[in-house]
């Protein structure tokens, strides 16, 4: 048997651990192959939309290639841990250090060369598919399948680098260790998990820090001092508080002595403890993961629920407008181009400075004869008569509402004499202006023309096209009034540059079809992500519950001579799992929820709760699948020492 | 009153080559008595017991423990009839070491779901009985080999068990501490009348015993009785041991 033989044979051998490992570099190298497919593709530089694609792709494959290191850094030194007793031997059979350092670089290269060649194929087979669904969401040049060089080139040579370096980096680890302690290895008795209070208190405390300032005034600072305490806290949570928390649940006998609580509660404060880090790195990565798709699901609801709550499918907006009519015959051409009939509705915004609570806010005003035909139009609520003395504040649900609350139920001051009581408030979700919406005020047409007279006051003037062949559900990309609006939009780009961009033009399908294309391209670099860490979680699970079945088998077995039943022992096993594969989910939904919640409800976003909790919902789904595959077999592989 | 009966029990290991590892063996134990098993290697004895004690199945016959057939019973039944009327006492003592000694002894009790105060009367007069009172807060891996062993035995008596089976109890123990734990079996197999039976190839921790059985190659040997002096017991059991052993200096290895 030669040297590299051994090494082979010790890879071989230990399939069964390795697989998860070896399958989840597999996956990493996959989809960054997958990206590099992508980032250089020849015909990507024809669109300027694939070019923003390629840049986001690549950030996300550098995320990638920063988590593999650290995967599998770690995966590496938790084998090695695990094999300390045959270095042990080694060392005692006169083995030198050079010689165990070259077995373990040998074994390393080999699975890192087998996950590279795996991953590569992998990638290869899936890059055409990749490629279709990115010309789909770019929807303008056909990507087509290409050899790709370079890209095979580039991801070999990243992670052969990789692993090189990892391996290097676990030498060190291994070469500290006595020959005594590496003999014992993981057979020494494990004493009792110590922590301490002040610590405890200290993770607790950044827990709280972290979710006060995040209630907080929404800033980069303070995201940034959330996130830090955050990810400590948590640190702490596992190292510490889970620690405390069992010891709590040990003094209680009456819940202890009970059936297999003895078991499972006492064998889980060790497995807590010893898995506190890799819970703790779980944690982050799925909460991120779960932030970041909250958000995106959010954004991609938001989009939709501004195209539904928009009346009108063009609006045209002119600012500092003096009284000449501008040039809006592109835009009904274009309409008519299409074969659809319109209505064009001129609205004349005037904006107000108040004096409101020793506070200077402006606002916009509209007449009540002009409001009338709005909200006919455009299925606003009605309003009752309004006279010189009030007003009535519509409150669009904007994400600048919070600002415009102040005005309901207060008297108003004009430096021009001007007294105004808002006497009524409508809530509404619609918005009339599309993205241009803001909460106005409606006075009575006679206050209106006399404000109309001076000079100083600013004017909006909005063109509002409503469209009825085009209403109805979102538009897909090939539909007229999104090919309309984005031509419209374009124009309209072009001449307000000219113009000191002194024109607006909101298109409501170019809208909602361009942000549609941003978002879905971001789910689309961010599911493979998702994905890579939630296959990598559940491999660190994997490869822990691997290295401890030998010795819960022989704890199982001795158990079972005293009387365990194959049920009980099945449930206490089931728990023990389900814990180590569900708190990570849960401690990570939670901070989603205390992150995300607090930060949306700032930009005032409502309807927050439906996309965190089906990405929580996702999430659990996933890790349920792993849960119940892994649970099965360990739950059969104890089953069969049952005596 | 008979505890344990064993008739006509074979067991075989099928295979290229059979094996036969036990061939009808017969043998009772009444209640209260002290039993040892004694063989050379690979005579059957760990079959005996494990056959015995329901951890294997025998392939023909029946063993019958108070009056009930165990393995007639299906796994969750069996679990039961192990934790309530079995008591198990190991070599390698097989405690916990994530529970300290008294969860170590409670635990079989916690499964059945007994009362509180009825657990914690129990373990006090089971580890009075065995002198481990002052080490119950302790963790295992912080006591002796032979205190690990009480706690063993401790753990199996705390059901009251219908007999307690002990194989090679003295096996990981140094001669201070063997004796130590034996003595501990024969007070609480004349005090409590707990019925024991015990496998080992110590012919020093087998003089404890009040009745002995040999076995070789899978057969009943020979049967002697303790009688008045101990002394006399183990000559005769080196005796015994020499002639079916086949071969006095076999056993020049253990201690005489």
């Amino acid at each position: 048997m030669s040297f590299p033989e051994f090494a082979f044979n010790n890879v071989r051998r230990n399939l069964r651990a390795y697989i998860s490992y070896f399958l989840s570099s597999a996956v990493m190298v996959m989809i960054f192959f997958a990206y590099s497919v992508f980032i250089y593709h020849p015909d990507i530089f024809h669109s300027d939309f694939g070019k923003y694609i390629a840049t986001s792709m690549r950030i996300a494959s550098y995320v990638i290639y920063l988590f593999s290191f650290f995967f599998v850094l770690y995966s590496i030194s938790a084998f090695l841990k695990a094999r300390n007793q045959e270095f042990g031997i080694l060392v005692i059979l006169g083995a030198q250090t050079r010689q165990i350092n070259w077995l373990i670089f040998l074994e390393n290269m080999l699975i890192g060369v087998s996950a590279i060649v795996t991953g590569v194929a992998g990638g290869l087979l899936i890059s055409k598919l990749f490629l279709m669904v990115s010309t789909k969401i770019i929807g303008e040049v056909e990507l087509s399948f290409y050899w790709p060089v370079k890209a095979l080139i580039v991801t070999s040579s990243a992670f052969m680098l990789l692993f090189v370096i990892v391996s290097l980096f676990t030498l060190l680890f291994i070469r500290k260790k006595k020959v005594f302690e590496l003999l014992k290895g993981s057979s020494m008795p494990k004493k009792e998990p110590q922590v301490s209070w002040l610590l405890s208190i200290f993770g607790a405390a950044l827990l709280v820090t972290g979710f006060v300032s995040v209630c907080g005034e929404y800033s980069k600072n303070t995201l940034m001092t959330a996130a830090l305490t955050g990810i400590a806290g948590t640190y702490f949570f596992y190292t510490q508080l889970s620690v405390i928390i069992v010891r709590l649940l040990k003094k209680n006998r009456l819940f202890m002595w009970r059936s297999t609580n003895l078991i499972r509660i006492s064998e889980m404060s060790y497995k807590l403890k010893d898995n506190a880090r890799m819970l703790f790195m779980v944690t982050v990565v799925t909460a991120i993961a779960c932030m970041v798709s909250s958000v995106l699901l959010f954004m991609s609801q938001s989009n939709r629920e501004l195209y539904n709550h928009s009346p009108y499918s063009l609006v045209y907006t002119v600012y500092d407008s003096n009284n000449d009519k501008p040039d809006l015959m592109p835009i009904t051409d274009e309409i008519k181009a299409h074969g659809a009939d319109y209505t064009e509705l001129k609205i004349e915004l005037l904006h107000q400075l108040f004096t409101l609570n020793a506070d200077t806010k402006g606002i916009d005003l509209l007449p009540v004869s002009k409001f009338r035909l709005l909200s006919e139009q455009a299925g606003l609520p009605g309003i009752q008569d309004v006279s010189e003395a009030d007003a009535v504040l519509i409150l669009c649900q904007t994400t600048n509402v919070q600002n415009y609350k102040d005005f309901a139920n207060a008297s108003l001051q004009a430096k021009s004499n001007l007294k105004l009581t808002v006497k009524q408030t409508v809530n509404t979700d619609i918005l009339p202006f599309g993205q241009f919406s803001s909460p106005f005020l409606v006075v009575n047409d006679t206050v209106y023309k006399k404000l109309q007279q001076d000079p100083d006051i600013s004017k909006v003037t909005r063109y509002l096209y409503k469209v009825p062949a085009w209403d109805g559900s979102p538009p897909s990309l090939s539909d007229p009034e999104v090919i309309a609006g984005t031509k419209l939009f374009e124009w309209n780009q072009k001449k307000s540059k000219e113009h000191n961009w002194n024109y607006g033009l909101f298109s409501r399908g170019e809208n909602y079809q361009s942000s549609k294309q941003t978002t879905s391209m971001m789910s689309f670099v961010g599911v493979f992500i998702a994905l890579i860490f939630s296959i990598s979680s559940a491999s660190f699970l994997y490869f822990k519950l691997h290295t401890e079945l030998n010795k819960d088998q022989r704890m199982y077995q001795a158990m079972s001579k005293i009387g365990l039943s194959p049920e009980e022992m099945s449930r206490a096993a089931t728990t023990q799992i389900a814990l180590l594969f569900y708190i990570p989910v849960f401690v990570a939904i939670i901070e989603t929820l205390a992150v995300v919640v607090p930060i949306l409800h700032g930009l005032n976003q409502t309807h927050i709760m439906s996309p965190i909790l089906m990405t929580a919902a996702a999430f659990t789904a996933v890790q349920t699948v792993y849960f119940l595959i892994i649970r099965s077999r360990y739950v059969r592989s104890l089953r069969k020492i049952m005596v | 009153m008979d505890i344990l009966q064993v008739k006509a029990l074979s067991k075989v290991y099928p295979g290229k080559v059979t094996t036969h590892a036990l061939t009808d063996i017969n043998f009772s134990i009444e209640k209260g008595e002290f039993v040892g098993i004694m063989g050379p290697s690979g005579s059957g004895k760990t079959t005996l017991l494990n056959v015995v004690s329901t951890i294997d199945e025998p392939s023909s016959g029946e063993v019958l423990i108070n009056g009930m057939s165990p393995h007639q019973m299906n796994k969750g039944e069996l679990a039961r009839f192990r934790r309530r009327q079995l008591g198990f006492v190991f070599q390698d003592f097989n405690l916990l070491e994530t529970l300290s000694v008294a969860e170590n002894i409670v635990l079989p009790l916690t499964l059945d779901n007994r009362k509180l105060s009825e657990m914690d009367s129990l373990l006090q007069q089971v580890a009075d009985r065995l002198g481990i009172t002052d080490i119950l807060k302790k963790r295992t891996y912080e006591i002796s080999g032979g205190q690990r062993q009480r706690t063993a035995i401790a753990r199996a008596m705390i059901t009251s068990p219908a007999i307690v089976m002990a194989d090679e109890p003295t096996g990981a123990l140094d001669s201070n501490a063997s004796r130590n734990v034996m003595e501990s079996l024969e007070r609480i197999n004349q005090q409590d009348g707990t019925t024991l039976m015990l496998v080992t190839h110590d012919p020093l921790a087998a003089s404890y015993c009040s009745r002995i059985i040999f076995i070789k190659d899978g057969k009943l040997a020979a049967e002697i009785d303790r009688g008045e002096s101990r002394q006399a017991f183990f000559q005769n059991i080196i005796d015994t041991l020499s002639f079916w052993g086949g071969n006095s200096h076999e056993l020049s290895g253990v201690r005489v």
